[in-house]
């Protein structure tokens, strides 16, 4: 369907497009300083934006071990659903039986807002990683099994003909028909599984947290120190930025053939 | 040649597609197969369910970790009205409002951006920045200026749910493929003409999976906001039931809170099997 | 059978070229075509082939060079007015896959604008000719591509056009539905005598319905050759490969086509 992305968000691209991205951002964080400023707003309520990248760097050491605690759950969490969400869609593919049974409880998680078991898993785990990490695969894998297997589902009939003509193995056909074919589709599962596993984490850290950046969020605003609680604002948009467009980095490398 | 048309997929690498309901599995038609689909996950979830009674029973769990199937039950049945009721009711109040605004604004954003190419390279960007943070760290901030008003909530889920959905009415409403354009233009097709006869139609399905995400998405914020601003709603009683260790109450509000996801995107469900009639056939 | 009308030509073209960024396509292309004629195109993969019809058909504007219709030039702009006379088949059938048959084939009346009941007799007309009177209700997802691809047939015929424009119809469609087809294309052209032009990569098809076959060279192509066929059309619809002019000039046809590829190769 569409050739070959053109466009890149970040580094080479279109320069017209990039420009007014880059533009468009700046123009609010602007406008943002000119309110600030112009209805003289005080920091405790909202800081300017030259203030929050300042304490961004500034406040880097301490906000750091909480920045690298969100960022290890979630990726840790993350890469758990798609090995585990991948491997079940794998399984359910050449199982039927194990399909009927078990898909109408993926499909009841993926449309459920698991995160109302956080406070049950911190109340069973203590407040400690493991139930943040519970709940970002809880989250995540569901949609990444679901997505994987709606396009394995998809693939071309005639090339699984093909594959069966020659004889190949499930481990052949998987590999060399399913998968290549149902990427796109597995990476949309895959991106959504990040936004949620994300969402995950934050709130987990909001719930129950002593460490993660929705924690520090909750402590800094509770100390009215709004400087810090809006990089860590930013800091969280960052990484979940970043993520993203990893992720899409590595999409554009797998499914463009 | 006629241009290609502009895919949104390049501006955010990939759209976001497909969340099947929950009644859609691969139908053969047989009544076998039918019969079987229903079977298997009942027989799946009889099994858990005396299996969860069994395992209280026999290892003599105390209430407190695990409560048995039936206390669950009767600890629904009994505080329904009393505690679970009136959040429930305002948790809806607050998914509905923010549903909704996201819906709309989704559906104008779209409109807007696919008018002109440029706006919808520069903007589809922000949206994406929108979508890949969970806006439920903006709450302690909304907090100090607005304080416990729900508004803050309508807010963040509105803020967490339309860029999805514009995201995905967008990028149906670009999906024109080379051909399709080749037969508009063999007839001569108006503008208006290709929008009320041909996009809209064709942008169905991505709609439709723009607002079945977005109905996840909203429940999840929705949730989320409960839990970080506290005082009312479905979270709200799920964390304070847990901070008071009465676990069947926790069981109890996350099987209610369950139930509102599932609800809501089943009605998003019917409203697109009826529709999108082109699909189901054959 | 070609039908040969004194006077200005139905459709021509004089000199059209059309490049895409700095390849050129198209270069002088010269041709005519007499009211009622079936005239087949072909030429070698990726000799513009489908840009000559599109830029006939009106969905493709000439760089430079005219294309008049009936006398007079065509109006620049894509207009249903100007569709109106045309009806196009291209590879894919490009279906509405919302609308039923009944409605796909109705798609150009409404963009026409044609209510008389005279055309909504020729939906049902159309689709009878098709054989498809019976599908109506169907949606193309519940379709063959053999039969989709009469959908697209009937919807380009519905509205009566003065031309039909048909781009590799049947290459979609399986071998032994290919035949059918085309020889119920040949059927439909002997009933109702319309100018039909038609590009194909298959020698024995153009021969079969092609009153005249007009060769392009690759690019930047030009008209490289023009064949009469003078085969009577029982004798198109019966064992063709026996006749001798058929024989005689598809070997021209297909020598023809092998220089021009060489020579491109060549140079």
């Amino acid at each position: 369907m569409a050739e070959s992305s053109r466009i890149r968000l970040l580094g080479e691209g279109w320069f017209g497009g990039l420009a007014v991205q880059v533009a468009l951002l700046g123009a609010v964080l602007a406008l943002w300083y000119v309110l600030v400023v112009g209805f003289d707003v005080p920091e405790w309520q909202l800081p300017t934006p030259a203030r929050i990248f300042g304490s961004m760097v500034n406040d880097f050491t301490t906000i750091a071990p909480h920045l690298l605690s969100t960022s290890r759950n979630v990726l840790l969490g993350f890469f758990i659903s798609v090995a585990l969400g991948l491997s079940l869609a794998i399984v359910i593919y050449f199982n039927a039986p194990v399909g009927m049974t078990i898909t109408p409880f993926i499909n009841l998680m993926c449309i459920i807002p698991l995160i109302t078991i956080v406070p049950l898993l911190m109340l069973w785990l203590g407040f400690g990683n493991e139930a943040k990490l519970i709940a970002v695969v809880l989250q995540s894998f569901p949609i990444v099994n679901l997505n994987a297997f709606a396009s394995f589902s998809n693939v071309d009939p005639l090339r699984l003909e093909l594959m069966q003509s020659l004889k190949a193995t499930r481990y052949q056909t998987m590999r060399c028909c399913v998968l290549p074919d149902a990427m796109p589709g597995i990476f949309t599962g895959v991106k959504l599984a990040a936004i949620l596993a994300l969402i995950a984490e934050v709130t987990s850290e909001i719930v129950g947290g002593n460490t993660g950046l929705g924690a520090q969020i909750i402590q800094y605003t509770q100390y009215m120190k709004m400087p810090q609680a809006f990089a860590c604002v930013f800091y969280t948009a960052l990484f979940g930025a970043l993520f993203h467009q990893s992720l899409s980095f590595i999409e554009r490398q797998l499914v463009k053939k | 040649m006629s241009k290609n048309d502009f895919s949104i997929q390049e501006v955010f690498g990939g759209g976001l597609t497909e969340v099947a309901p929950v009644s859609e599995l691969r139908v053969d038609g047989k009544k076998d197969e039918k019969l079987k689909k229903v079977l298997y996950p009942s027989i799946l979830l009889a099994v858990l369910i005396v299996l969860w009674e069994v395992c209280v029973l026999a290892f003599g769990m105390p209430q407190t970790v695990l409560p048995s199937p039936f206390s669950v039950a009767r600890a629904l049945a009994v505080n329904f009205k009393s505690l679970i009721l009136p959040e429930l009711i305002f948790t809806l109040e607050i998914i509905a409002a923010g549903y909704t605004i996201s819906v709309l604004a989704g559906f104008l954003l779209a409109a807007l951006c696919s008018q002109s190419r440029l706006l919808a390279r520069s903007a589809a960007p922000l949206a994406v920045m929108f979508m890949v943070t969970p806006t439920i760290i903006l709450i302690p901030i909304f907090m100090v200026f607005l304080g416990f008003s729900p508004i803050v909530r309508i807010i963040v889920v509105v803020l967490q749910c339309v860029p999805i959905i514009m995201l995905n009415t967008l990028t149906g409403f670009m999906s024109i493929e080379p051909q399709q354009r080749e037969m508009l233009a063999a007839h001569g097709c108006s503008r208006r003409q290709i929008l009320t006869k041909f996009t809209i139609f064709n942008a169905m399905p991505q709609i439709f999976t723009g607002l079945k995400i977005g109905c996840v998405i909203s429940t999840i914020a929705a949730l989320g906001a409960d839990f970080a601003m506290g005082k009312e709603g479905l979270g709200y009683r799920i964390k304070i039931s847990s901070s008071m260790v009465a676990i069947d109450m926790v069981f109890a509000t996350i099987i209610v809170a369950a139930l509102v996801g599932i609800v809501m995107f089943e009605i998003v469900s019917f409203i697109e099997r009826r529709v999108i009639v082109w699909k189901r056939g054959g | 059978m070609v039908q040969k009308i004194d006077g200005d030509a139905y459709l021509s073209l004089e000199n059209v070229v059309k490049s895409y960024g700095k390849i050129a396509v198209l270069s002088g292309v010269n041709m005519r075509i007499d009211k009622g004629e079936f005239v087949c195109i072909l030429g070698n993969t990726g000799c513009g082939k489908s840009t000559l019809l599109k830029i006939m058909g009106g969905i493709e504007r000439e760089e430079r060079g005219e294309v008049i219709f009936q006398g007079i030039p065509m109006p620049r702009k894509n207009t249903a007015a100007r569709q109106r006379r045309f009806g196009m088949v291209f590879q894919q059938d490009s279906l509405m896959e919302w609308r039923t048959v009944d409605e796909n084939v109705r798609f150009p009346l409404e963009v026409f604008g044609l209510r008389d009941s005279r055309y909504l007799r020729r939906v049902d007309e159309t689709l009878e000719s098709v054989g498809l009177a019976k599908f109506r209700g169907l949606y193309p997802r519940e379709l063959s591509g053999g039969m989709r691809q009469r959908v697209a047939i009937a919807r380009a015929l519905v509205h009566d056009p003065e031309v039909l424009f048909l781009d590799q119809p049947f290459d979609a469609v399986d071998a032994i539905t290919r035949m059918t087809l085309s020889r119920e294309l040949l059927k439909m052209w002997q009933s109702t005598l319309k100018t039909i032009v038609m590009i194909t990569n298959s020698i024995e098809e153009a021969l079969m319905l092609g009153g005249r076959i007009i060769i392009l060279s690759d690019i930047p192509s030009s008209i490289s050759s023009v064949f009469e066929v003078s085969i009577p059309f029982e004798e198109r619809m019966g064992d063709l490969r026996k006749n001798r002019t058929f024989q005689l000039l598809r070997s021209e046809i297909r020598s023809t086509l092998d220089r021009q590829d060489q020579g491109g190769l060549d140079s």
